[in-house]
């Protein structure tokens, strides 16, 4: 069948044209949409999410999964706060959150790519010892306490009128795209996600770059998790936790970008955007927050549901 | 004069671009055990598949008892009383017995499993075999044999009228085998027509009344087996036809670049393996699929740790331990079934050409530019990689095209030693001819080739060599200037 230049167009930007689509329901139905004020909103909002799930498009590329993201962002957010409390200074407290959260991705890597447990099992186990590690330390407490000014302005700070996590948000971004994209490691990964056998017999180094993914994966958690914590102001055991779907969301919906189906950090971080522009158009309307989930749920299916029907490319 | 039980006229079957079946003529009388020989590709299974029904013949007409059928499918197939036993194994391992042979066919009442008579009949089809196998473990944890057993008595219950064994003593031990053709010829005295196929041309000799010779599709021969030799079997199975495709020159011989000494892996089944490669030889590996060629090249790879033995280049012990060992080595393998082994084929041919020595490619750490584009260009119009450019993606290459980026991806840094397996399977004669130039390049430039192929016309064509594997072990080598199908077929089969 031969597609005409439309549905050529349609089919290949058609999560693009979803996204235009939506903001321009949205600022025809709000005002107060499209305004400067509410567009740096939301990707203050988003900004999280982004990093969480730009960490998940790395284990995603090489074909692993990790379900322990949110109880990672948590745990990685009470360690930060915790060091902080006890008066040492912020690089070692945000060292220190990363590295809590690194060590079970860590640990993942190993388990995955030593033992041979599936990335589903090994990550969901993480995520469970994690949440018991938060809630033993904490004794399920919010940690509260002076920090220092400079961690404040991690999560609440600006820089002329943008908002710090913002430009976090953007580096990371940036930088994701560019190692997947650009680099050695992000050509080993795609190889390996696209078949691990023919990258074995080809002298990729496998297990290290998976491994890599899932340690990626939890550092952008734990790194998520650090931001939220100084948004709060505070270390709170299962603050992350609410990042989960929205990031698997995110990185399903990327995947929906390309044509192959592959994921992409861009994807992913169009997914994000997406999910923000959602919570944000519907809030705006004055929707029930409930609502907001079951809209959700509904587009990611329906995206998903037209990529899955959508011509691939070389299937002859 | 009874029409004979069964007969096949004039079977075609035409796949894109190949031929599988070639006019062949086929009769199988009442309580005849009719034996199938020939070479891998030969046609053997497809000519079982169009009788099972699982493939509609482009031409010819099938004949039971003198009444012409259409099969339409297998269950059609098997209603006409044709029942077979493939090659793989078709059982549940983690069902009993009981539950394997009554598969599909459970007796029930009001949707509720009959327990009692599932066994009884189950134990009336090993009773009419005259054999007994357990009935009540798992078939996983039984012996080859008996799971050989449990897969005949499936089909047995059937009752059919002709039977089809389709290479039933692969994996079966001496005594197996024998209990198997006690069986086979009980059978044979009910009247049963048996079509046995099978490699072992002794095993043919010892059970079988008639046998039919298959070569590139056609019948080469056929008759009561009392009128062949095993050497009359061979012969009809080489095929002589040794056309241009082939390119073969004459390239000086250097040193010995690879030797392996008695390399062992029991678990992948390598047994005590010794062989040597000089520069500029193309050493080509025979024998029989699953003979472990594949499997012996992998251990040379690197990508299976054997259990001992070693590997040696250029007359260092290099034994790899991984496949990037191995790389370092100089050994690379241009793998069999490409698109399961050799590629990624999401990814473009650039990032599949250059993903063994990526690190020779990048600028400043940054892969995808000119430092990488340029060379891969230059590789895709040497070899005419026929793509429109280097970003697109390999699974929009032809089957050829695909197998050039395979070998292209080894060209970056010079090697010692090439392990090209299967490499010209599932591709046109065009880039077949391709392929070898580049093997017959490769030697000329000083590396040494293997050359694993089930095409046996290629394999003597472009071999100065030929080592023989049989079952896992070295069966013989086949000599410079003595190398011809007949000898090396006759290392393949074994006991002849």
């Amino acid at each position: 069948m031969r597609e005409s230049k439309l549905t050529r167009i349609i089919w290949g930007y058609g999560t693009l044209i979803g996204f235009l689509v939506l903001v321009a329901v949205f600022s025809l139905a709000s005002d107060s949409f499209l305004r400067v004020n509410n567009i740096l909103n939301i990707l203050r909002q988003i900004s999280m999410l982004a990093i969480i799930s730009t960490g998940l498009t790395f284990c995603m590329v090489t074909g692993d999964f990790d379900l322990g993201l949110g109880s990672l962002g948590s745990l990685a957010g009470v360690a930060t706060v915790s060091l902080l409390v006890k008066g040492y200074p912020t690089i070692v407290g945000v060292l220190g959150g990363l590295a809590a959260a690194g060590v079970f991705g860590l640990a993942n890597a190993l388990l995955v790519t030593r033992v041979g447990i599936s990335s589903f099992i090994s990550t969901l186990a993480a995520g469970s010892v994690a949440t018991g590690v938060t809630f033993l330390y904490t004794q399920g407490q919010a940690i509260y306490g002076t920090m220092p000014e400079a961690f404040a302005f991690i999560g609440r700070g600006y820089v002329g009128a943008i908002p710090a996590p913002v430009i976090i948000m953007v580096i990371i971004v940036a930088l994701g795209e560019f190692v997947l994209s650009r680099t050695r490691t992000g050509r080993y990964m795609h190889a390996i996600g696209g078949n691990m056998a023919a990258a074995r017999l080809s002298g990729v180094a496998v297990e290290r770059y998976r491994g890599l993914g899932l340690l990626f994966s939890s550092l952008g958690a734990g790194g998520a998790g650090i931001i939220l914590a100084s948004r709060l102001g505070s270390g709170q055991p299962t603050a992350a936790s609410g990042f989960f779907l929205d990031a698997i969301s995110a990185a399903f919906l990327g995947q929906t970008v390309l044509r192959d189906g592959r994921p992409s950090v861009i994807g992913t971080f169009l997914g994000v955007l997406i999910i923000g522009v959602i919570n944000n158009g519907l809030t705006l309307l004055g929707v029930s927050y409930y609502w907001q989930d079951i809209s959700k749920g509904i587009i990611i299916v329906l995206a998903v549901a037209l990529a899955t029907l959508r011509p691939k490319h070389g299937s002859h | 004069m009874t029409p004979p039980l069964l007969e096949m006229q004039g079977i075609c079957m035409e796949f894109p671009g190949v031929k599988a079946l070639d006019n062949v003529d086929l009769v199988l009388k009442q309580g005849e055990i009719h034996a199938i020989v020939g070479e891998n590709g030969a046609g053997k299974s497809t000519l079982i598949k169009v009788l099972a029904g699982a493939y509609r013949p482009t031409a010819g007409r099938v004949f039971i008892d003198g009444a012409e059928v259409h099969i339409a499918d297998p269950r059609h197939g098997l209603a006409c009383g044709i029942g077979v036993v493939y090659q793989d194994r078709a059982l549940v391992p983690s069902l009993t017995a009981v539950q394997n042979i009554l598969l599909g066919r459970e007796p029930a009442r009001l949707g509720v499993l009959d327990g009692a008579a599932m066994r009884a009949q189950a134990e009336e089809a090993l009773n009419m075999m005259g054999v007994s196998v357990p009935l009540d473990v798992p078939v996983g944890e039984l012996s080859a044999g008996d799971q050989q057993l449990v897969e005949i008595a499936k089909i047995a219950l059937l009752k059919p009228r002709i039977m089809v064994l389709d290479e039933p003593t692969a994996a079966l031990s001496d005594r197996e085998i024998e209990c198997l053709f006690g069986l086979l010829r009980r059978f044979r005295e009910q009247g049963i027509g048996i079509i046995y196929i099978s490699h072992h041309l002794n095993e043919v000799f010892e059970l079988a009344d008639t046998v039919t010779v298959l070569r590139n599709g056609g019948v080469a021969g056929t008759g009561p087996v009392s009128g062949f030799t095993t050497g009359d079997v061979i012969r009809l199975m080489i095929d002589r036809d040794l056309s241009s495709q082939y390119v073969k020159e004459p390239v000086d011989i250097g040193n010995e670049v690879l030797r392996t000494e008695a390399l062992t892996c029991r678990r992948i089944g390598v047994h005590d393996v010794s062989i040597s490669v000089r520069a500029g030889e193309i050493v080509g590996l025979g024998g029989l699929m699953g003979a472990g060629r594949s499997e012996l090249a992998s251990l040379i790879f690197g990508a299976v740790r054997p259990d001992s033995g070693r590997v040696l280049v250029d007359g260092r012990d290099v034994t790899p331990k991984s496949v990037r060992q191995a790389i370092k080595a100089g050994i690379y393998l241009v793998p069999e079934k490409r698109r399961e082994f050799g590629l990624v084929a999401v990814e473009s041919i650039m990032s599949n050409m250059t993903l063994p020595f990526l690190r020779d490619f990048v600028r400043m750490g940054v892969v995808g530019t000119a430092a990488e584009r340029g060379p891969v260009e230059k590789l895709m119009g040497e070899l005419r990689v026929k793509a429109r450019k280097a970003t697109d993606p390999v699974a929009t290459l032809s089957g050829g095209n695909q197998q050039k980026v395979v070998i292209a991806k080894w060209l970056a840094k010079a090697g010692r030693v090439f392990i090209f397996d299967e490499p010209t399977q599932g591709i046109d004669v065009g880039a077949k001819t391709e392929v070898y130039q580049m093997m017959l390049n490769l030697a000329r430039a000083g590396a040494g080739v293997i050359l694993i192929s089930s095409d046996l016309r290629e394999l003597v064509a472009m071999s100065d060599r030929v080592y023989v594997m049989r079952a896992g072990r070295l069966a013989g080598e086949v000599k410079q200037g003595e190398v011809d199908g007949e000898a090396v077929l006759r290392y393949a089969l074994g006991g002849v």
